[in-house]
């Protein structure tokens, strides 16, 4: 059997993990870390989790469009888009990737995510659809998923927020997205699953065939 | 009519003849710097997005920083301007911006164009200075900016 001499490695998948619940700040600061320690070999990771109650603006997000956090607490943090709320029964979902080395655009990476969740929800017959000017993936007009990223060295972080089974009042207490009244959905208001380690566990797979291409 | 004329990045395919529009809409009297050749290496460089607008009607060329963007070129045939492919084609090279958290879009356009300066300003952009003698030596540039920190009101289309 002969091996080629100068064999290019393939590209390795990235790595799944399944972190379960995780407080907002900790996993925050470990996305940073490993963004700004990878080395040209650190693999590629997918995490997925979901956060306790919080929320999120955006480096450039307007903090008028947090209307009454109550007892939520708020953070800024370095990602794109406006304000949002992660809480438990929401697939959160981390791409550490190092776009350069996968030859992946920003705009890939998106896409990537949003067609992700698209594909998915046609699963389960719900019709999703993502915007040409605007971030996320809707239903009707309802927003079932968030975007944001953040770019730094050339590898990514932050990711896509999915509403699976969860309490949505808490987005009656901003805007989301920074636009007024925009209304949310979840899948399982849609016919869709219920349960946030079900929902990883399948979705996962997807978005890792769509970064390895 | 306008919202169904769709948006893609472009193709190698596509570069002669936005280079072309690039000579005939944008760099006329200055010479041609957007050859076929740049255009090429545009759509093949993976921090750049060349974006079409439908029938190669319109195209715009941005290229993404970590903290900010820089337009480096946009036009639309002169026959079907003014009916909303330029903020078509801004707004579709900016959704990447704002999903990564890039703050500020920059560009600069030709002193001697009103009718570009008054379109930026439409869009956002406030002037940020005046470069003398920017293109040959001959023309100014206006330096444009618009900051993504501002927040919007209306739902997205």
């Amino acid at each position: 059997m002969s091996v080629p001499a100068m064999a290019v490695p393939a590209p390795a998948a990235a790595e799944i993990l399944w972190l379960g619940r995780c407080a907002y700040e900790p996993t925050w600061r470990a996305m940073q870390r490993y963004t700004q320690e990878r080395g040209p070999n650190s693999p590629d990771q997918i995490w997925l989790l979901e956060h306790e109650p919080v929320f999120t603006l955006g480096m450039n997000a307007d903090a008028s469009h947090v209307l009454a956090p109550g007892d939520i607490p708020v953070v800024r943090i370095d990602r794109g888009g406006q304000v949002t709320y992660h809480g438990p029964g929401q697939l959160v979902v981390y791409p550490l990737i190092d776009i350069r080395r996968a030859s992946l655009t920003v705009r890939d990476l998106l896409n990537a995510l949003e067609r992700s969740v698209i594909e998915y929800a046609a699963r389960f017959g719900i019709e999703a659809q993502c915007r040409a000017a605007a971030p996320g993936v809707y239903v009707d007009g309802r927003k079932l998923a968030s975007v944001g990223l953040r770019i730094r060295r050339g590898g990514s972080y932050h990711g896509l927020a999915l509403n699976v089974r969860m309490d949505l009042a808490p987005f009656a207490r901003i805007n989301p997205c920074g636009y007024t009244g925009l209304q949310m959905t979840q899948l399982s208001d849609l016919s869709g699953p219920g349960e946030v380690a079900q929902v990883a566990a399948e979705f996962a797979p997807l978005l890792a065939a769509k970064l390895s291409r | 009519m306008m919202a169904n004329t769709p948006v893609r990045l472009a193709m190698a395919q596509d570069a002669a003849l936005i280079a072309e529009m690039s000579r005939d809409y944008v760099e006329h009297g200055l010479g041609w710097s957007w050859t076929p050749a740049r255009v090429l290496a545009a759509v093949n460089n993976k921090a750049t997005n060349v974006a079409v607008a439908g029938d190669l009607v319109g195209f715009g060329i941005m290229h993404y920083g970590d903290d900010s963007a820089h337009l480096a070129l946009l036009a639309v045939r002169p026959a079907r301007q003014r009916r909303g492919l330029g903020t078509l084609l801004l707004e579709w090279l900016e959704k990447p911006a704002r999903v990564a958290g890039i703050d500020c879009i920059r560009l600069e356009a030709r002193a001697d164009n009103p009718s570009a300066i008054a379109f930026y300003r439409h869009q956002g952009f406030r002037e940020a200075g005046r470069i003398a003698g920017y293109y040959r030596g001959t023309v100014d540039a206006v330096r444009l900016e618009k900051r993504l920190d501002v927040a919007l009101h209306v739902p997205p289309r």
